[in-house]
């Protein structure tokens, strides 16, 4: 019984990491397509394209990718949004992945954009 | 032993040197260039210089008004006005008492105890919001000094206290932050958590979560607090002119003769200089305040980063601002609304000193409270939850208020409501002892 159990997880682990795989791809494909979109777009609806295709490279698990793309929509739209909120978690978990690696100065540098994010935060809210 | 006493007097007791130590100390073990540490350890010292010399304007400018206030009122010592600034109380501890020494190795102890606590037990928060690490140092240091503590002793029960402070009350702010913030990655490091949460178990009880404050079109922002200190100023000349008004040039002429001096100014003239000049002396303070924590948060955060890699960093109050701005602005009309209320029951309460409320206090910890409960009560938990903690973070200074003036404190009592708290645990053994 444990023999059959033991391979049918065997069985269903590859095409899990296939499912999981064509996700990803499919994410970035998505992300890719609307940054081509984002290209030939006006002003106002270049900033949702970002925000959209920040959050399909974070659904991929493309940090990197995910923080560029959101950092540019942040420098078109400098204000409280989905945009700012996407990149103190996204900052938080590159801070955190680069602290676990030693790299306290890598992990310093995301914390203190973490705290430019919360003083555009305050600074709007009082009005300056 | 001639040394070591040479060392005590020269150096250990000498706050600006303990400070620069700290930092020097800090910038050492992030490997700095010799030129890097000898900048930021002077510039630490003179740090704390600017904060004494901002704290010695705020307290004469105190000075006036509590002797203007009460003659005008007819109130004596304990039962006067309290101006509610942490800052202040900050300043007149490290410069005034002559606490500053203390309160500077309290602040390494406390972050020393916060990384040990967040390595060995399961709660893994690292705080990381440097100005309410001295607040908290302050108080805690304040509270054992009451108790008759000196020397060592007080530094390590005031770090000890402090850093279960800084590593339980993100602690129990994180349920909500989760509801807040979507994840549980990041943490709250803002030292008035106790009055969230009694504002959000208010908003619970008596809101309706369905309904947010998100759903409610607000002007964007509070313009009128886009600078900081002209609205700090607005308040607390209504305050001085009041004062003024009830103490006429009778009452102007009872302070100059209480500090031992002569003026032909009129009160009202002096009313206004006295409001501008503890402005001014708030300025400075702040300027020094900055200063001083700018080489030694960094070294905490970077230290932190590298013994606990895997904890939440704990961070201020504005990293929630982004997930309900509506509720920020609410929250500060809101307990805006519930301090003055609270101002007034101070007032009515026998034995309580009358506090006055602060403007930047009240858009800090109003507005975190406000997103606090339009999270588990929507808009009318908003409402109700921050006009009670209004009246909360009214009476609990209030409460502290005649300890610290028996301390030496000068028409001061605290805003943070964690650090109040903490400083009355850190008094009650010199109140039953």
């Amino acid at each position: 019984m444990f023999r059959f159990r033991r391979k049918e997880k065997a069985a269903a682990t590859p095409q899990v990491k296939e499912e999981l795989a064509i996700d990803h791809d499919a994410l970035v494909k998505q992300a890719d397509d609307l940054l081509a979109q984002a290209e030939t777009s006006s002003a106002d609806a270049l900033v949702d394209l970002y925000n959209r295709a920040g959050a399909a490279f974070d659904a991929a698990g493309e940090l990197d990718k995910a923080i560029e793309v959101y950092e540019l929509s942040f420098e078109n739209k400098r204000e409280i949004g989905p945009a700012s909120k996407a990149l103190q978690s996204l900052y938080n978990k590159k801070r955190q992945q680069l602290a676990k690696a030693g790299d306290s100065e890598g992990a310093m540098t995301y914390l203190g954009k973490m705290q430019e994010i919360m003083q555009v935060a305050k600074d709007q809210l009082r009005g300056k | 032993m001639t040394i070591i006493n040479w060392i005590i007097s020269n150096v250990l007791t000498q706050a600006a040197v303990v400070i620069g130590l700290i930092a020097l100390l800090g910038l050492a073990l992030q490997k700095k260039s010799v030129g890097e540490v000898l900048t930021g350890t002077f510039s630490t010292m003179l740090g704390f210089l600017v904060l004494s010399a901002g704290s010695a304007v705020v307290q004469a400018s105190l000075t006036y008004f509590g002797d203007v206030f009460n003659f005008g009122f007819g109130l004596t010592g304990t039962s006067g006005a309290l101006v509610a600034s942490i800052e202040g109380i900050n300043g007149q501890a490290m410069n005034e008492l002559g606490l500053g020494g203390s309160i500077a190795l309290t602040l390494l102890g406390i972050f020393i105890v916060n990384i040990i606590l967040a390595r060995v037990t399961k709660f893994k928060y690292v705080f990381l919001t440097g100005q309410a690490l001295l607040w908290m140092s302050t108080l805690t240091v304040v509270g054992f000094f009451f108790t008759g503590l000196r020397g060592p002793a007080l530094v390590i029960a005031a770090s000890i206290l402090g850093g279960i402070f800084a590593t339980m009350m993100p602690a129990i702010a994180q349920p909500i932050m989760r509801k807040i913030m979507g994840s549980d990655d990041i943490a709250l490091g803002h030292f008035c958590t106790i009055g969230y949460l009694v504002a959000a178990g208010v908003s619970k009880v008596t809101g309706d979560v369905d309904h947010s404050t998100e759903d409610v079109k607000l002007p964007e922002s509070l313009s009128f607090l886009s600078d900081t200190y002209v609205s700090v100023w607005v308040v607390m000349f209504i305050f001085y002119l009041v004062a003024a008004i009830a103490g006429g040039d009778a009452g102007y002429q009872y302070y100059l003769e209480s500090i031992g001096s002569s003026s032909s100014l009129h009160w009202l003239v002096a009313c206004f200089l006295q409001s501008l000049q503890f402005v001014v002396g708030l300025y400075v303070l702040m300027s020094g305040v900055r200063l001083l924590l700018a080489n030694i948060v960094p070294a905490f955060q970077g230290i932190s980063m590298k013994l606990v890699p895997d904890a939440r960093p704990a961070l201020d109050c504005p990293v929630t601002f982004a997930y309900a701005p509506n509720a920020v602005i609410m929250g500060f009309i809101f307990t805006t609304i519930g301090s003055i209320i609270g101002m007034f029951l101070t007032m009515a309460i026998p034995g309580l000193p009358i506090v006055i409320p602060g403007v930047m206090s009240n858009f800090f910890a109003g507005g975190t409270a406000g997103v606090f409960c339009n999270a588990v009560g929507g808009r009318r938990g908003t409402i109700i939850g921050c006009i009670a903690h209004g009246i909360f973070i009214m009476l609990i200074p209030a409460i502290l208020g005649p300890m610290l003036a028996q301390v030496g404190f000068v028409n001061l009592t605290v805003t943070d409501v964690d650090t109040a708290l903490a400083g009355m645990l850190a008094m009650l053994p010199g109140l039953f002892g």
